[in-house]
């Protein structure tokens, strides 16, 4: 028999233990606003699960960026005379993506800092419902469209953006399902991140390569949060119907690029096995 | 059946088994999970959203409408994508929707790699003989 005051003490130190600290509230660095903006930048930069960064400033004005895999998804709460903010408001509720969301989300964060005066961020759990999938924009993507420099997150250069023709030959994982799917699937192709195909074997041509690329590239960031959060590096996803007669679904992908292929079901173990063999030679 | 039933058999039977667990897709919540030493909330709750992702956003089911008719697969309604193996360079994940309710996934994750086909597969077995459902 369990003595119920004892368990109950168990208990209540083991949900304090396990309630994660997130409501210090940190000073954050930048005498001016530049300093200010790249201490913003930074924190987006290091936030890799889904958190709402609450930013004040001394004048009361509050700035909630909701942030998953070192990107800026999107504003949670903007209080304040903060520039451009309308702006961001009206895009966002159009339903604006791409540059011209990302510079507006840019200039409010840009127009928060220059105020001046102490800047303070408190981490929070994120309100993010996992229906949304906007992927939203890394901090290097705010830098550039607010013109001033990327956060400096470490004393390592930031690597060089993949060329497309360079895609091929370090693409580790995708490479290693290009060449396992060779023979066995009836298509495959490979394409850089942005979901351009750089190579495609069509097979019985049922499968529009250009479509499916596109998708595969946006699918895979809004995964993101998944992917590198729990389990950085090289991967391969496999997504199946149980019907013995119908192609399955495989994907790879790395920093550099995709592979995708369409696999008979007959033909999964040794694509996998394949892959498998490819990645940890390559790694 | 018991979902719990099928976790439990999971976590005693799946080689170097770190997790398990069942996400409910309709409320992108992790439902059920057993204790899980090397599993936060935080990354519980992240893998829920991810799994909710993966299996049910718009990119996701429009590359399903481009299966499903290479396929020549007529039921537009029922997922054409029901199980899902994501591996890498440490870890297996299997998530597989359940025949009873598509929207109920259950995870399991394996620091296992010898055999990953065959992870999916038991899984699958695992699955039959606790509900009865096609492998």
């Amino acid at each position: 028999m369990i003595d119920q005051e004892k368990l109950a003490e168990i208990l209540s130190r083991a949900k304090t233990a396990a309630t994660p600290q997130h409501n210090a509230v940190r000073k954050l660095k930048g005498s001016d606003a530049k300093g200010r903006l790249t201490a913003i930048l930074t924190e987006i930069d290091e936030t890799m699960l889904p958190r709402a960064l609450n930013f004040t400033r001394e004048d009361g004005a509050q700035l909630v960026v909701e942030v998953r895999a070192r990107r800026a998804v999107r504003f949670g709460d903007i209080s304040g005379n903060v520039p451009q903010s309308e702006t961001y408001k009206r895009l966002a509720e159009g339903g604006t993506t791409g540059e011209a969301l990302c510079a507006a989300m840019s200039h409010v964060i840009f127009g928060f800092s220059e105020s001046e005066g102490q800047l303070n961020v408190q981490s929070l759990p994120s309100n993010l419902p996992p229906s949304i999938v906007d992927k939203g924009f890394e901090a290097d993507d705010l830098a550039k469209a607010a013109g001033s420099p990327a956060p400096a997150t470490d004393d390592s250069p930031p690597p060089a953006p993949a060329k497309t023709a360079e895609i091929a030959a370090i693409a580790d994982a995708a490479d290693a399902l290009f060449a396992a799917a060779d023979g066995s699937a009836q298509s495959h192709l490979m394409a850089n991140n942005e979901g351009e195909v750089t190579s495609n074997n069509p097979g019985d041509g049922k499968l529009p390569p250009e479509a499916l690329a596109k998708r595969l590239a946006s699918q895979i960031s809004m995964t993101a949060p998944f992917m590198d959060g729990v389990m950085p590096g090289r991967r391969l996803v496999v997504m199946a119907n149980r019907s013995n007669d119908a192609p399955a679904l495989c994907f790879a992908s790395d920093k550099a690029g995709i592979a995708a292929a369409s696999v008979a079901r007959t033909d999964l173990t040794g694509v996998i096995a394949n892959w498998s063999k490819g990645a940890n030679r390559s790694g | 059946m018991a979902l719990e039933d099928v976790l439990k058999t999971a976590q005693a039977e799946i080689s170097d088994c770190v997790f398990t667990g069942y996400i409910d897709l309709e409320v992108a919540m992790l439902r059920g999970a057993l204790p899980a030493n090397h599993y936060s909330r935080d990354d519980a709750e992240t893998l829920a959203s991810a799994v909710m992702n993966a299996f049910e956003s718009t990119h996701m089911v429009q590359i399903e409408d481009m299966f499903r008719h290479a396929a020549g697969v007529d039921d537009a309604f029922a997922p054409y994508f029901e199980d899902m193996l994501v591996l890498t360079d440490d870890q297996a994940h299997v998530f597989l929707r359940m025949d009873e309710n598509p929207n109920q996934v259950i995870c399991v994750i394996s620091r296992d790699l010898s055999d990953p086909a065959g992870l999916l597969t038991q899984m699958r077995t695992i699955i039959t003989e606790n509900a009865g459902t096609r492998p």
